[in-house]
């Protein structure tokens, strides 16, 4: 499943809206969107996985921390009929939406779909070149590498 | 840029903000400190700690405010206020921080976590993950986080930000699920009811 909705473009707290779609009988919430010390991401059941732990996976790890408390962002839930009456269309949405980046997990879509590297290596190399032509080289560098908090 | 960045100590500040026009806000002005990992677990309640001076364009003037306030440390209310990070790219918006005599921004900056690895261009980002609004679930222990594997297939990563949970951790989120949700075809509305 979560196949099909990467590629549909999806991810995060979006893959939760889906799944509260799917499981409209279900009044628990079937995933929540978490932070947990440095650790960002969503959770979702699994059934064979041991009751009161979870599990977390590298990509979801941004920086370490000693914090230990599970926070909820939001929870995947059903729709109430008073929501589900303003619940515009998905084309409607799509005019909603002003300005769409390229991320990582598209060009990874994109590329399986067909569009060959050398377009995403074409934009990037002209994002690089207007990078470099307006910021000192200094900053550039500092861009490429990680920064030593204490000389910040 | 104006010079003579300074507001007398005893007026309001969100007041002398506005009629400044220096696009500064209060950064914790929607919810209460409490909602917030970076504040909570310090325990302050002071709302004017953190401004927040945002829709900078980039190009013109970013550098400029960036560069003021970072070396001249201007006073404000009463407070003196230091650079903490910026976010975004093409209007960014620029965090700053009042630090205290207990806690500097380095000693701020290090109870949130350690930033040491990570790019510069995501540290805003990072960062700011802190202040995002939420609600305390459970204080897990060591044993209760389990790392699992990524989902890769053909080469290709389709598990990017998703975790597993148990039964009774899902069980324990059932009553946040009347309190949190966000519909996503409106606007934020940090007021309403269903938003903490």
């Amino acid at each position: 499943m979560i196949i099909i909705i990467a590629y549909k473009l999806l991810e995060g707290w979006e893959i939760a809206e889906r799944l509260k779609e799917i499981s409209r009988e279900n009044e628990v919430p079937g995933s929540m969107q978490i932070r947990l010390g440095g650790v960002k991401g969503m959770l979702t059941i699994k059934k064979d996985f041991p009751a009161n732990k979870i599990g977390i996976r590298p990509s979801m790890c941004k920086y370490p921390s000693s914090h230990r408390l599970l926070e909820v962002k939001t929870v995947a839930k059903l729709k109430r009929d008073k929501d589900r009456r303003k619940q515009n269309t998905w084309a409607e949405r799509e005019g909603q939406i002003k300005e769409r980046t390229l991320f990582y997990a598209v060009v990874l879509i994109l590329f399986d779909l067909g569009v060959p590297p050398s377009v995403f290596l074409d934009l990037q190399r002209r994002n690089w070149a207007e990078i470099c032509s307006k910021w000192d080289a200094g900053a550039v560098k500092l861009l490429q590498n990680p920064i030593n908090f204490d000389e910040v | 840029m104006p010079k003579g960045f300074i507001i007398p100590n005893k007026s309001n500040i969100t007041k002398a903000l506005e009629e400044k026009h220096w696009n500064m806000k209060l950064a914790l002005r929607r919810a209460t400190p409490q909602s917030r990992r970076a504040t909570r677990e310090i325990g302050w309640s002071v709302r004017d700690r953190f401004l927040i001076c945002s829709d900078v364009p980039f190009y013109d003037v970013f550098r400029e405010h960036l560069v003021t306030w970072c070396r001249e440390r201007p006073m404000l209310c009463g407070r003196r206020y230091d650079y903490l990070f910026d976010k975004g790219t093409h209007r960014p918006s620029l965090w700053l921080f009042s630090s205290s005599k207990k806690m500097s921004r380095g000693d701020f900056l290090a109870h949130l976590g350690s930033f040491g690895d990570v790019p510069a261009t995501k540290l805003g980002d990072r960062i700011g993950l802190a202040f995002s609004e939420t609600k305390p679930l459970i204080q897990l222990d060591m044993d209760q986080i389990v790392p699992i594997e990524e989902v890769v297939a053909n080469g290709y990563q389709f598990s990017d930000g998703c975790g597993v949970m148990g039964k009774l951790l899902n069980m324990l989120s059932k009553p946040l699920s009347n309190v949190l949700y966000v519909d996503k075809t409106k606007d934020y509305n940090f007021d309403h009811n269903h938003r903490l």
